[in-house]
């Protein structure tokens, strides 16, 4: 279990955060398939907080909710509040080269690909929260 | 992420090897746009071992710069970890991706 580990929000930590995140999702996924999936989303989150948050530090915690089979991550940066759920724009999988649009894809995939996300803020810090439950 | 061009006559290959993410993606998309020709393009990818959202976008730019260009790009042999994420973003279909190695026939 990962609980509350702080990084600092540089792009130079990402390889160290994703390393630690895909050691706990390795305890819980043996499919390299879904492994890869939930690893991309993680990477997705955490270069979103990096790149626009403001946010000196990430905390990332991780643990497996046995109950539910589900695998449980919660991000809180202190960086300006905001929710990327909101105002998610939309992504035409179907569209042509010419008409596909560069931008979106890094939380269409999240969404996609996890089972149930939430946002709030909590003493100043956003905390977005990520489930998937074992396949 | 090293980009090597493995032939260059009638057609052009190039290979990857690495991961593209968003430390590698702008360098990769760079590296493989300056090297385009007007000439069929194979993108050999079984040494990539990770694509994220930023390397998606990567590979559409350089399709897209290709297509401006009037040059065919071909993304082939891609791992199935990496063919999972580009059919779950519909780049499988937008992309001309094959599975094999379609310079054998060329």
């Amino acid at each position: 279990m990962l609980h509350c580990k702080e990084f600092p929000s540089k792009r130079e930590f990402l390889p160290q955060m994703l390393t630690e995140i895909t050691g706990e999702i390795k305890k819980y996924f043996t499919d390299d398939k879904w492994i890869n999936r939930l690893k991309v989303c993680a990477e997705e989150i955490l270069v979103n907080i990096i790149d626009y948050s403001g946010s000196e530090k990430i905390f990332i915690s991780c643990d497996f909710l046995a109950k539910e089979k589900t695998l449980h991550f919660e991000f809180v940066d202190e960086g300006e509040l905001y929710n990327p759920l909101e105002e998610v724009p939309e992504v035409d999988i179907d569209a042509e080269m010419d008409v596909r649009q560069i931008g979106g894809l890094g939380i269409f995939l999240y969404k996609t690909i996890m089972d149930k996300l939430e946002y709030h803020c909590d003493d100043g810090k956003n905390h977005l929260l990520a489930y998937k439950k074992l396949v | 992420m090293t980009v090597t061009v493995e032939r260059n006559d009638n057609i052009k290959i190039i290979a990857l090897d690495g991961q593209i993410d968003v430390a590698t993606s702008d360098k990769t998309r760079d590296d493989i746009i300056n090297l385009l020709e007007k000439k069929p393009t194979i993108i050999k990818m079984p040494k990539v071992t990770y694509v994220s959202s930023s390397g998606l976008r990567a590979l559409l730019m350089i399709a897209k710069t290709a297509k401006s260009e009037g040059i065919k790009v071909t993304y082939a042999e891609a791992i199935p970890e990496v063919v999972d994420v580009l059919q779950m973003t519909g780049f499988i279909k937008m992309l001309h991706c094959v599975p094999s190695r379609p310079w054998r026939t060329l």
